[in-house]
Order: C-alpha cells, then structure tokens, then sequence
C-alpha cells in the first residue's frame, strides 16, 4: 500500500507508520488519489518564480529571505507561492538551528519527478518525490546528541 | 597457503573501512553545504582523517617498504603516524559532537 506524507490520512490512504526516528526513510510516492489537483500542479508550475524556487530548494535548503533574493520578489510574494507549494506536497519545512539558539525556517524541494500520462482515454498523473536528504538527516541527527 | 588469502581479506576489509568512512564523511560536508552546519565541517573532516587519509598514509607507507624505497625500520615511525592522525580525527569528531551538543536544535 502506498504511504503518503503530503496529505490528511484516510483509510485508503494512511499517514505512515513510521516517521520522525527514521534514518533512511523508503521513497514515498503518492497514489493517484492522493496527488495533489492537476490544475493546481499546472497552474503552480506555470509561474516562472515557483519553478525558481523548486530548483534552487532541490540543491539546498533555503529560507523565505533567501528565496526572495533569487526569485528577486518580495517575500510576501515568496510566502505566498510557499504555502501553496507546502500544501501541494512539492516544498516541504524544516528548521535550521542558528549559533543564537533561536533558529530559521528554511524549505526543501521533495519533489523528484512530474508524470503525466494520456492513455485509454484516460489522464493520469504522479508526483514523485525525494527520498529525504541523507546528509541533512545526518544534520539533523548529530544535532540531536 | 592460508596466509595471503588472510591478507588480501584484511586489505579488502581496510578498503570496505575507508570508503564507507568517507561516504559518511562525504555526507557530513553536503550536510555542512546544505545547512551551514559548522558541526558538520569538524565531522567531516574528522571522519575524512580518520578513514581517508589514515588509510592512504598505511598504504603508501606499505608500498615504499615493500618495493624497499624506505628502510623497513622506518615501520614504527609510519604506525606512529597514522596513530597520531586518527586519534586528530577522532578529537575533530569528539569536537563536533559537543558542538552539535551546545545548540538547542529544535525537533522537527
């Protein structure tokens, strides 16, 4: 059975059994139920910035200021296409510590590919995505000792 | 008759050693580059110590003794060498890890 992390857990559709102790978490690709809305992704996809965003988030992780400063928009332009992208499952939040203690909110591409397939009079689409980053869950966890 | 064959294992388990070290080496330094994570620059380098350069130091210093372009009493000194340079990246590791320690890293 498919195990999705983008979106509300159902029946048919279950959040996954395990999460946050994960070293190496499997690939996790949506089912077609659970893909985000084919308007929505296309629609997401059409705006130059976002896709800006989703290239440079995939080499590293970068905060809403970061972004703005390469998609040379505003950064409530920047929040505005985040929220969206989050909730469509592309970006996913992750904090980062800062030496002060306090720390940052930074976002990761954890979209991998976009398929669209027209065939038997039928159109269907996956989203799959990332694997988490090894060498940020080794971050992560080293930070945590 | 059984000997070589030991020795060829224990080059292959030192060679299985040094390149899964530094992978994990490979990945503290994307996780340095990702996440400015200075921690990770002293994992990094301490794993890349450790298993990389402790490991070239013994085979090359294995090489110019056999084909003799060293003197074999030269050995020790050698042994002494690669002590010294893992117990360097041992410390950088001990280091980072009370870096990493003195952070209030959030949970996610």
């Amino acid at each position: 059975m498919t195990v999705c992390i983008a979106c509300t857990p159902t029946a048919s559709h279950p959040a996954p059994t395990r999460w946050a102790g994960d070293l190496f978490p499997g690939r996790m690709t949506h089912s077609p139920v659970g893909n985000p809305d084919l308007a929505t992704l296309v629609e997401l996809l059409d705006d130059e910035h976002v896709r800006t965003m989703l290239a440079a988030t995939s080499a590293e992780p970068l905060s809403a200021s970061a972004l703005s400063e390469r998609c040379g928009v505003s950064t409530s332009a920047v929040y505005r296409r985040l929220d969206r992208l989050v909730d469509a499952g592309l970006l996913d939040e992750r904090t980062r510590p800062r030496s002060d203690g306090h720390h940052d909110t930074v976002y990761v591409a954890v979209v991998e590919r976009f398929e669209l397939v027209v065939d038997d009079g039928d159109i269907d689409w996956t989203v799959d995505r990332t694997d988490r980053d090894v060498a940020d869950e080794l971050t992560r966890l080293w930070g945590k000792f | 008759m059984l000997a070589p064959l030991v020795d060829v294992l224990a080059g292959a388990a030192a060679t299985g050693s040094a390149v899964v070290g530094l992978y994990i080496g490979y990945q503290a330094y994307r996780g340095l580059r990702r996440n400015d994570e200075p921690a990770m620059r002293y994992l990094a380098t301490g794993m890349i110590l450790l298993f990389g350069v402790t490991y070239s130091v013994a085979v090359v210093s294995q090489g110019l003794i056999a084909f003799r372009i060293v003197s074999i009493s030269l050995q020790n000194v050698f042994r002494l060498l690669v002590r010294l340079l893992q117990l360097v990246g041992l410390s950088l590791i001990a280091y980072s890890l009370h870096l990493a320690a003195g952070r209030n890293v959030p949970t996610r």
